[in-house]
């Protein structure tokens, strides 16, 4: 009779042969689930991402320099010398496409993207097929009429790549950033960029409300959305929350017609007592409109001691935004260089 | 290296035989001459070859190989010769064995490594193995899995071809 190891605690036989193939099976690994992610793109080294980085969310910083670098939250590439998008795509689509897989753009349903339409890689990554049109909300900023003919050509080749991939995007203008202010109780007067990275971060932070929200919208087939929003509201300045929500259609970040608003979206913060005055304020201000296919309010609540309190309103409407300005000079360019025609793409991805 | 042992007797079959010798030959046979004397005319010489992997038991001066009996002058000469034995057979496949599953287990828990990493930190794990990610085309996790696996497949099959080689002289009953 042969040798026979047993096990010293339950005495039964151990064969080392089956042990040894039994390390063959490995354990899995799960897909992470993230709360939301958000895409910066060629906004610049400046921007604040701790103001908008709340538990759960990771932002990822896609930028130009002087070289190319890749770590946790950010993908740099270096700049080339063309100033238009084919260059970037031919050098950089298919890089970035992979580079946004790994840094894992798919582990959340809730997905913003703030990005200057007129930069190069605004283009790359609308048109990139790691972004999912389903669980995207862009925001994108669109320039003013003395922007240059390069940055015009790939504003306006990122719109049109926006609206044929069919991604939902909330379009903030140049003279919007320009006009917007407020007064925070942490923070102070702010204005332009500061005010808008202060509306972001309810966004950011109602991620959940928003992206269902807008999923919702786009089944109605509203995809394009104008920001408006009311920073530091107080009882001296708005006789009461339904003039301050009143007010928010006069402030929209895109010139729209009232009559072809399908769908608004409310943020309020404030101090928990005034929440039954804005869900009163809301339902009023909502009946002003007719042909309204959808509409939210999320409270969030709001501390402090002089009692503000900030809307942010996320508007949509379906028909595709124009941008003359835009139009003009990239027809222009074109003509004297195919190379720009974005239709050219079609919808294939890279 | 066994040494070449003299002066020993050897019993097998009912006979005992005086004045042999033994020596290892082919690393792992033994080989014993015995020279037997006849009281008229030439003596003669008796061969035994056996296997190292046939040892049994020891008894005293007594080493039983098989169905022969070495009887050297000493226990302590008896036991010399069983860890010479010893360290040819079972000591050194053992050692050899342990050696390869060492090695193999250290290398298996690298890739295990790898996969607690993932676990724990997968964005980081991915943007460190993002240049040999270049080819993926699906998701990068299932990707770097799907190369783990191979990884993990490859070492399991090396580990057992070693195995087979380091077994390959040891008799089929005790394998």
């Amino acid at each position: 009779m042969g040798f026979v190891p047993r096990c010293g605690v339950c005495g039964s036989k151990i064969s080392y042969t089956l042990s040894v193939e039994e390390l063959l099976e490995i354990p899995s690994v799960e897909r992470p689930r993230e709360e939301a992610i958000f895409l910066l793109v060629d906004y610049g080294a400046g921007f604040p991402l701790q103001q908008i980085s709340p538990r759960g969310v990771y932002i990822l910083n896609i930028a130009l320099g002087d070289e190319d670098s890749l770590s946790e939250g950010l993908i740099m590439f270096r700049r080339l010398r063309s100033r238009l998008w084919p260059e970037y795509l031919r050098e950089y689509g298919d890089r970035l496409n992979r580079l946004l897989k790994i840094h894992g753009v798919d582990w959340s349903s809730n997905r913003f993207v703030l990005m200057g339409s007129s930069s190069p890689l605004a283009l790359l990554t609308s048109y990139s097929k790691a972004i999912d049109p389903l669980n995207t909300l862009l925001i994108t900023l669109i320039p003013g009429e003395n922007v240059s003919a390069p940055e015009a050509v790939n504003s306006y080749s990122t719109m049109w790549i926006i609206d044929r991939r069919g991604l939902s995007s909330l379009i903030v203008t140049e003279g919007f950033l320009d006009e917007i202010s407020g007064y925070s109780e942490e923070l102070g007067y702010i204005e332009g960029g500061d005010a808008l990275i202060y509306i972001i971060r309810y966004i950011v932070s109602s991620s959940k409300e928003i992206s269902r929200s807008v999923s919702e919208d786009r089944e109605l087939g509203i995809r394009y959305y104008g920001l408006a929003a009311v920073i530091g509201a107080y009882s001296t300045v708005f006789r009461d929350s339904s003039h301050a929500m009143k007010s928010l259609v006069y402030r929209v970040s895109i010139d729209i017609a009232m009559r072809s608003i399908q769908s608004i979206h409310i943020i309020a913060a404030a101090p928990r007592d005034m929440q039954g005055y804005i869900e009163t304020s809301y339902r009023e201000f909502i009946r002003g409109f007719g042909g309204l296919l959808n509409h939210t309010l999320s409270f969030v609540e709001k501390g402090g001691r002089l009692g503000t309190y900030d809307l942010v309103a996320i508007i949509g409407f379906r028909d595709r935004p124009e941008f003359e300005w835009l139009r003009k000079a990239y027809e222009s360019v074109r003509s004297g260089n195919p190379e720009v025609d974005v239709s050219l793409l079609g919808d294939q991805r890279v | 290296m066994i040494s070449v042992y003299s002066g020993i007797s050897i019993k097998a079959g009912g006979k005992t035989y005086l004045a042999c010798s033994a020596e290892v030959i082919e690393s792992t046979r033994i080989r014993a001459v015995c020279r037997e004397r006849k009281r008229f005319g030439r003596g003669f010489e008796v061969v035994f070859e056996k296997s190292l992997w046939d040892l049994r038991v020891r008894e005293g001066r007594g080493v039983s190989i098989d169905d022969l009996e070495f009887i050297f002058g000493s226990e302590d000469e008896a036991c010399k010769f069983v860890n010479e034995i010893l360290s040819v057979t079972y000591n050194r496949v053992i050692g050899e064995i342990q050696k390869t599953v060492v090695e193999y287990l250290e290398r298996r828990s690298g890739i295990l490594g790898i996969y607690a990493r993932l676990r724990r930190s997968p964005r980081s794990t991915l943007l460190l193995f993002a240049e040999s990610l270049k080819e993926c085309q699906v998701d990068p996790i299932e990707c770097l899995l799907q190369r783990l696996r191979e990884e993990v497949k490859a070492l399991y099959k090396g580990f057992n071809e070693k195995l087979r080689a380091i077994l390959a002289d040891v008799p089929a009953d005790i394998q």
